[in-house]
């Protein structure tokens, strides 16, 4: 063996960059982590959601194997049992579309809460120049954050849904849920999806005007209950029931009864979808026009 | 506290009078806590007139004694005097000390000619007397082009020259600056040192702290260091680095024929090193310098080394520092 | 590239925004080695980090940095994996611990998940934040938060070093910690290091180059030995027992010598050595005929702060 010390503690890198390194996924993972720095918050946000998931997974799978139990022994009263217990429990469909509009809040609360901070934070204390000193483009940062804040309506919203479809998928006797009722899988994910994108763009939107945490929580979660309770009052006065659509609530009341076909509204969709696309638009010219400034080493 | 008698003109005019001689600020055994945090713990110090720098590693205390003096925090324990009064929340005082602290407190929707008007006008001044007072620091601190617009325009270096302005405005005897050169550019360095050379020689006490060593050396000789909280070491820098016995001085020689010259030097026991840093220069450790240069005063005239230059190489603020702090 | 040509250069550079007119023509050759960028407030400095970082295209002329154009799309996003940049604000997220964001900052960079880890800790080392890099932030000192911030611009092991106010709010013993990196980079770890400080003992301290801005364009360029350059014939003399020397004795003294008085202070003499000296030994002899003694020699030297202003006062006169 030659003799040889390396006492040289600043080595040279050798290696090659990747040419592909998935930036906006290595962005949104750091700020997911540091939403689970603190565990209290994580436990209270994620524990209703849960167990409301469980609640109703437990429901559906009831209610396929006591349909089973019941049609086994056949005959009249088997059939009438059948509809008595349709009536109690609804159809399986009808249950998922419940669910999610109940646990769309569960995510408001979840993505505001984790959300707020990701830009005002930056912004206060100037980690935008880390990220911008590097190969960082405006587009990245927004996707990364984005991403992140979109991870927690995900795991409020999207996995327990995804968790009940599977449940009523596996329990339904021959693949009856799928093709009875399959529908309702792309429709959960079109309005699971849509809400998430629509809250994520929205905290992210309010959290780059400001500079604390704090605030931007106050004013995500404020905007969408304050303009909900203007928008109901202000309808009713002017007895104007287009105004409604100013709630954001209302406008996805709107989307979910396009998607799942099963309620009344007042006033029609297209005055509801159109607000739907003011509280998308809005957040994100907002966010595009703060990220550019943040660009910049000031 | 002391029962000295209620401000009787007659002893107005002896404490007046005494107040010459007297020094800016005596502190005996001061102790301040935040919580179980350690500002100040037992600091006892005199401060005479004139300049002095503070110096000390962060968390010190140095701005805790800052605030005390000025009256802004009462001390947990110990006495403190400043101009022969108690400082803490004494109205009288106020009028005497200007304080420029470290925060940047301004209020951004004033401007800079507004804000130093309105602190003169809560100190007591007239109307006219503080437009005029507040104009003439302004230009002192070299603002005079900006002191009209709002201090929400202002970069890091001028927001830190008008809290300047603010200290200076009512003609104080004592001025306190905590780091008061933080954030500016050189040519604005050099200014704030002149003024404050300059207030000096008019006659006021200063006060400064600052993390620049080297800043300090050419305002002033007197520098008062504090470490956790206590006095640490008070005097000129040579003063404080001849009590230092025990690390041996540094000499640097640099000279054409240096090596015979070295090793004439080293003959002694108080060479306790001699290391070549080039061809021309060695640096010594000596025990005894005393000693050690009037070998070389010897030496030089007799063999002609071709001397260019002799340095004590840790007699600046900054090795002193280390060597007391370390 | 040519591995010795400058990584920064820069010709007839214009850039401006509405009304403000921040780089005149900037003219620049940033040398290998550390260099000080030194300028008053408003002298164009940031502008000229945004460009090298590839954040700003110039308005008019031409610059390259490591090698690339700034103006050109795909040349921006490699020039900052070729730059690493230490911001002067705090930029830290208080509850992240320093491998956490060093690692990130890597894969941000372009590092693979193992190489981003690897570099991490080896620029910690580097840096000399030992267990405190698995504790969140808000507990370091300002010291050891400046040498994170040192860290993460050095992740990638970019050529190109830019270091804003790196020495801002440390105490002593923090600066000098600093200081030796920032000089260590530059002397044996073949980087090139921008070092912009209002600072300029530091500059002296760690730099061989500065560059002086002003006004949007380059005042004044050049080693720092000879800006700062020695004049061998005058000399700065601190005594020891000169205070007790009478003006006639230490007249006749340097007299005989042939050494003119320039100023005299307390214990500090400076004085002018014949023409045709070539050192100081000639004033031993004054010392010993005067009676005081000699306790440290000197050549007059311009401080860089005295370079800095005189040039800053020249432009402002031109102008």
């Amino acid at each position: 063996m030659k003799a040889s010390t390396h006492t040289e503690v600043y080595r040279p890198f050798e290696g090659q960059l990747l040419a592909r390194p998935m930036r906006p996924a290595v962005l949104a993972w750091s700020g997911i982590r540091l939403g689970f720095r603190k565990k209290l918050p994580a436990f209270l946000l994620f524990t209703p959601p849960t167990v409301n998931a469980l609640a109703y997974a437990v429901m559906v799978y009831l209610r396929y194997s006591m349909a089973e139990q019941v049609g086994s022994e056949g005959g009249f009263q088997a059939i009438q049992a059948q509809s008595a217990l349709k009536e109690l429990l609804g159809d399986v469909a009808r249950n998922v579309a419940q669910f999610a509009e109940m646990s769309a809040f569960f995510a408001l609360l979840a993505m505001t809460w984790f959300g707020a901070g990701m830009i005002a934070d930056d912004r206060r204390i100037g980690a935008n120049l880390l990220y911008f000193s590097r190969p960082v483009t405006r587009i990245t940062y927004i996707a990364g954050k984005w991403l992140g804040v979109a991870f927690f309506g995900v795991v409020t919203l999207l996995a327990p849904a995804v968790l009940i479809l599977l449940t009523a998928t596996l329990a339904s006797p021959d693949w009856s849920f799928l093709r009875e009722e399959g529908a309702v899988i792309p429709q959960t994910f079109t309005y699971a999806a849509a809400w998430i994108a629509v809250v994520s763009t929205l905290v992210l939107g309010l959290s780059s005007l400001v500079q604390r945490r704090s605030v931007a929580l106050v004013l995500s979660f404020g905007s969408v209950m304050v303009l909900h309770g203007l928008a109901e009052g202000a309808a009713e006065i002017f007895e104007l029931p287009q105004l409604r659509a100013l709630s954001l609530f209302n406008d996805f009341s709107a989307l979910a009864a396009g998607l799942f076909g099963h309620r009344d509204l007042n006033p029609e969709h297209d005055v509801l979808l159109l607000g739907l696309v003011a509280w998308t638009l809005v957040p994100a010219l907002l966010l595009w026009r703060q990220v550019r400034k943040m660009e910049v080493v000031g | 506290m002391s029962a000295e008698p209620e401000h009787a003109p007659s002893a107005e005019a002896a404490f007046l009078e005494k107040d010459e001689v007297r020094p800016i600020i005596e502190a005996r055994g001061l102790g301040r806590w935040y919580g179980e945090v350690v500002g100040l713990s037992d600091l006892t110090v005199t401060i005479p007139p004139g300049i002095t720098g503070l110096v000390g590693p962060n968390g010190a205390g140095k701005s805790t004694f800052m605030k005390c003096v000025v009256g802004e925090l009462r001390p947990q324990r110990g006495g403190l005097r400043v101009l022969g009064q108690d400082p803490f929340a004494n109205r009288a005082l106020y009028s005497e000390m200007g304080f420029c602290p470290q925060q940047d407190a301004l209020y951004d929707q004033l401007t800079a000619h507004q804000f130093v008007e309105h602190l003169l006008r809560i100190g007591g001044a007239r109307r006219g007397d503080a437009r005029v007072r507040a104009e003439e620091a302004l230009q002192r601190v070299h603002l005079e082009e900006a002191m009209h617009r709002r201090c929400g325009t202002f970069s890091k270096g001028m927001r830190q020259r008008v809290r300047i302005a603010q200290a200076i405005a009512h003609s104080p005897r004592f001025i306190v600056l905590d780091e008061p050169l933080t954030g500016l550019d050189p040519v604005a360095r050099h200014q704030m040192r002149t003024l404050f050379t300059e207030l000096a020689d008019q006659g006021a006490s200063l006060l400064i702290s600052s993390h620049v060593l080297h800043e300090l050396q050419g305002l002033t000789e007197r520098i008062v260091l504090v470490h956790r909280g206590r006095l640490l070491a008070q005097g000129s820098v040579r003063e404080i680095r001849d009590l230092l016995s025990q690390h041996p001085r540094r000499i640097r020689i640099r000279a054409d024929r240096v090596r015979p010259l070295a090793l004439a030097l080293s003959t002694e026991a108080d060479v306790r090193s001699a290391r070549w840093l080039d061809e021309e220069s060695v640096l010594f450790e000596t025990t005894d310098p005393t000693a050690f240069l009037a070998r070389l005063e010897q030496l030089v005239p007799a063999t002609s080394p071709g001397l260019q230059s002799l340095e004590l190489d840790d007699e600046d603020l900054e090795a002193v520092f280390d060597y007391l702090v370390a | 590239m040519d591995p010795g040509a400058p990584l920064i250069q820069a010709t007839g550079l214009h850039k401006r925004y509405g009304d403000v007119h921040a780089l005149r023509g900037l003219e620049l050759q940033v040398p290998h080695g550390t260099v000080g960028l030194l300028g008053p407030n408003g002298a164009g400095k940031t502008t000229l980090l945004k460009l090298l970082l590839g954040l700003l295209e110039p308005d008019e002329g031409t610059a390259t940095v490591v090698g690339l154009d700034p103006r050109r799309r795909a040349d921006r996003l490699t020039i900052r994996t070729k730059v690493g940049y230490m911001p002067e604000g705090d930029c830290l997220l208080p509850e992240t611990t320093g491998v956490e964001l060093v690692a990130t900052l890597g894969r941000l960079t372009g590092l693979s998940r193992a190489d981003a880890m690897t570099r991490a800790h080896e620029v910690l080392d580097y840096c000399q934040l030992e267990e405190a890099r698995y504790r969140p932030v808000q507990g370091y000192s300002t010291g050891m938060k400046q040498r994170l911030k040192l860290a993460q611009a050095l992740v990638h092991d970019p050529d190109l070093v830019l270091l804003d106010e790196p020495t801002n709010g440390l105490d002593p013993k923090g600066r000098r910690q600093m200081l030796d990196l920032v000089a260590d980079l530059g002397r044996n770890q073949g980087k090139t290091v921008l070092l912009c400080t209002h600072l300029l003992p530091d500059v002296e301290r760690t730099c061989d180059h500065v560059v002086l801005l002003q006004t949007g364009a380059v005042r004044l360029t050049g080693a720092v030995a000879e800006l700062t350059g020695a004049d061998a014939l005058r000399v700065d003399v601190t005594t020891q027992g000169l205070t007790e020397v009478s003006p006639e004795a230490l007249d006749e003294a340097l007299k005989k010598a042939g050494v003119a008085l320039e100023t005299r202070e307390g214990e500090r003499l400076r004085v002018a050595l014949p023409a045709d000296s070539s050192s100081a030994d000639a004033l031993f002899s004054v010392a010993m005929s005067a009676g005081f003694r000699i306790e440290g020699l000197a050549p007059l030297k311009a401080s860089l702060e005295q370079v800095f202003l005189e040039t800053v006062a020249q432009t402002e006169g031109a102008a």
